[in-house]
């Protein structure tokens, strides 16, 4: 029997993250915790979950486990929660019980041969920098209105986010000693789809930091931790845009 | 006809042209235009405008929700269904084009959009006439002469000719088809679902969006007039929302699919990619046409959508919609879906606002042909770049699946 409880909070985190990039995912058990892969159709964005067991109040998996779910009736599931409650999930044959305080809710489970688990691309980069999470939550806001693409340059004495148009401008500038950590040799510049990564940014209310790791025209890897605890990890891969 | 274009013509350069050469470099010539309707228009005495409506209805915007509504003919009688068939307008000249829209006259009469809900007999009547598959004989008397000044020149509307206010219209025998007629008197059905029912039938869009515009469709006490400009969007959009929710689940195009179609100062051309749904619309505008008179730099604009659509209403405006309803349509009817970058180049000499019907028609035309099929994005461009003339960094800054297709996405690093 499968039986987990977590707080709402980590739920809703994790669902509004997935809901950034796809529709349906596999919700992976295993003994360790719970693994979340999924891609945007456009196959710009990917998104890697790693919730381990101790993040959970309880967490009662026998045998490892796969529930593709559907990722808008998980957010409907959670609306009727409070920030503060607790959620249990016991899956009962082809369907999800959740229990959220006095309320039940089921929803069915969706045929796992439909739903794909992305592979995840082998990315690394030396290069990398640790922020606030806010901070740069701030500088692609402010970027929203002037262009679809943001052009992140770090060096070791900044880290830039710049964002032009042919009338308007915007950057985020903060120099090292802003930066929780910055590890760069030399100059490394690539440019993203802004939109992805505001969508991103938005979903994830919990992470203080995030570290970002680039290089020249190379996917953005986006490391962070959240949850209540911040005791579950997430990465985000971004696609580059190529610049003339 | 105060038919007139902005740029002054040396009379010399149209004495040694005389309409043949394109000399001024306009893609139409302003005096053959100006003389084809007169022709067309010469009959017209008095205040009576005595014809077959294509049938052809305009509702303005000015003063909403007070609009003013616009039944119009031109003098003729007879199968007149040319004048609002957007589908025979491509292989015409336009000077022909200008002229037979120009030659339109309307009769018009200040009517709140919402008495459609309980229309008055004379309402009842403009929207007989809107609505029936054929030409409706129409007698439109008018309160003064027209005023040649009063036409219209949109970019969202096809060009519509001089107007009077109207006192009274009688009309002929109009003919409602059978989806028009059950979406008409059908006062349960909600008008998306009117839409898409008329479209599964057959209904051309453009006439969707004049029943739309006529406040003919949707629950009976919510029907409203809606402007004809704002009822192509509508029109356009919503059709374009169906058919993409289907068109979703279809799987990718094979290749990369290469489009191009050139045409009257004008080039289109697209590559629709072996992905999921993804759709930018782009417009070059050269200096000296319609929406760029005072640069001399050639201006770009895109806008575009994710899988996941967009929020927002696009800057770039109804084209935007009508050229997303001609992809789409190309993608349902193969039951493939793909991520379309379809790109306009406008150029000199073609300043003259036509309507969004252009960009449909000539986009469904171009993706009835057969696509050069190319097995990455870089060869497609490669040909692409064969036939456009606006610099390649001027285009990619400001798309979307361009700077996305070249650097390959996360695929390649799988």
């Amino acid at each position: 029997m499968t039986r987990i409880v977590m707080p709402v909070k980590n739920l809703k985190e994790i669902t509004d993250l997935l809901n950034t990039v796809t529709t349906e995912v596999k919700l992976k058990l295993t003994g360790k915790g719970m693994e979340v892969r999924a891609v945007d159709p456009a196959h710009v964005a990917m998104i890697n979950i790693d919730a381990p067991k101790e993040s959970f109040v309880e967490y009662g998996v026998d045998n490892e486990e796969e529930l593709a779910v559907d990722v808008e009736r998980l957010k409907n599931v959670i609306k009727v929660s409070r920030d503060s409650d607790q959620i249990t999930i016991t899956k009962e044959k082809d369907k999800l019980l959740f229990e959220i305080g006095t309320i039940n809710k089921k929803i069915s489970l969706l045929d796992g041969n439909t739903v794909s688990t992305p592979k995840i691309p082998q990315l690394s980069s030396e290069s990398y920098v640790v922020l606030s999470r806010t901070d740069l939550e701030r500088g692609l806001k402010a970027a929203e209105d002037v262009s679809d693409a943001i052009r992140l340059t770090l060096t070791k004495e900044s880290f830039r986010a710049r964002s032009m148009s042919e009338t308007e401008e915007s950057e985020l500038s903060l120099p090292a000693d802003l930066l929780k950590e910055v590890v760069c040799a030399g100059t490394v510049k690539s440019s993203y789809p802004l939109e992805y990564l505001i969508r991103f940014i938005k979903s994830i209310t919990t992470a203080e930091e995030i570290k970002m790791s680039f290089k020249d025209d190379y996917p953005l890897i986006i490391d962070f931790r959240f949850g209540v605890n911040r005791d579950i990890s997430g990465t985000f891969l971004l696609a580059p845009r190529m610049e003339q | 006809m105060q038919f007139k274009t902005t740029m002054k013509i040396p009379a010399s350069l149209c004495i040694r042209c005389r309409g043949a050469r394109r000399l001024c470099g306009l893609s139409y010539c302003p005096i053959s235009v100006e003389s084809m309707t007169r022709t067309r228009t010469v009959s017209i005495k008095g205040m009576e405008l005595d014809g077959s409506s294509p049938p052809s209805v305009f509702v303005g915007r000015y003063g909403y929700p007070k609009v003013q509504v616009y039944p119009s003919t031109p003098a003729l009688h007879g199968n007149t269904s040319v004048y609002e068939d957007t589908g025979k307008w491509l292989s015409m000249e336009l000077e022909e084009f200008l002229s037979m829209r120009l030659s339109l006259m309307r009769g018009g009469k200040e009517i709140k959009v919402g008495s459609a809900s309980s229309p008055d007999p004379f309402l009842q009547d403009i929207q007989l006439v809107g609505l029936s598959s054929i030409p409706t004989d129409v007698e439109i008397y008018l309160e003064k002469p027209l005023n040649q000044k009063e036409i219209v020149l949109s970019e969202y509307t096809p060009p519509m000719g001089p107007s009077a206010p109207l006192s009274r219209i009688r009309i002929g025998n109009a003919k409602l088809d059978r989806p028009v007629e059950k979406a008409y008197y059908d006062t349960d059905m909600k008008s998306m679902e009117a839409m898409s029912l008329l479209y599964r039938e057959g209904v051309d869009i453009s006439r969707i969006s004049r029943i739309l515009s006529l406040g003919a469709l949707g629950n009976g006490k919510d029907r409203k007039m809606v402007p004809t400009r704002w009822s192509i969007t509508a029109a356009d959009k919503n059709i374009s929302d169906q058919i993409l929710q289907r068109v979703k689940r279809f799987p990718e195009v094979g290749e990369y699919e290469f489009y191009v179609r050139e045409v009257k100062g004008n080039l289109f051309s697209a590559i629709l990619c072996p992905k999921k749904w993804m759709f930018e619309w782009g417009e070059a505008w050269f200096p000296n046409t319609t929406w760029n008179y005072f640069s001399d730099l050639t201006e770009t604009q895109i806008d575009h959508e994710t899988y996941w659509g967009r929020k927002t209403y696009p800057d770039i405006g109804g084209c935007y919609y009508s050229s997303r309803l001609a992809v789409l349509e190309n993608l349902e009817r193969r039951s493939r879906q793909a991520s379309a970058m379809i790109w306009r180049e406008i150029y000199p000499g073609f300043n003259i606002p036509v309507g969004v019907w252009y960009v449909r028609e000539n986009l469904r035309e171009m993706f009835r042909t057969k696509p050069e099929r190319y097995s990455t994005f870089r060869e497609a461009m490669t040909r692409m770049s064969q036939y456009i003339t606006v610099p390649i960094e001027k285009w990619s800054r400001n798309s979307m699946i361009w700077p996305m297709e070249m650097a390959g996405g996360l695929e390649r690093f799988v």
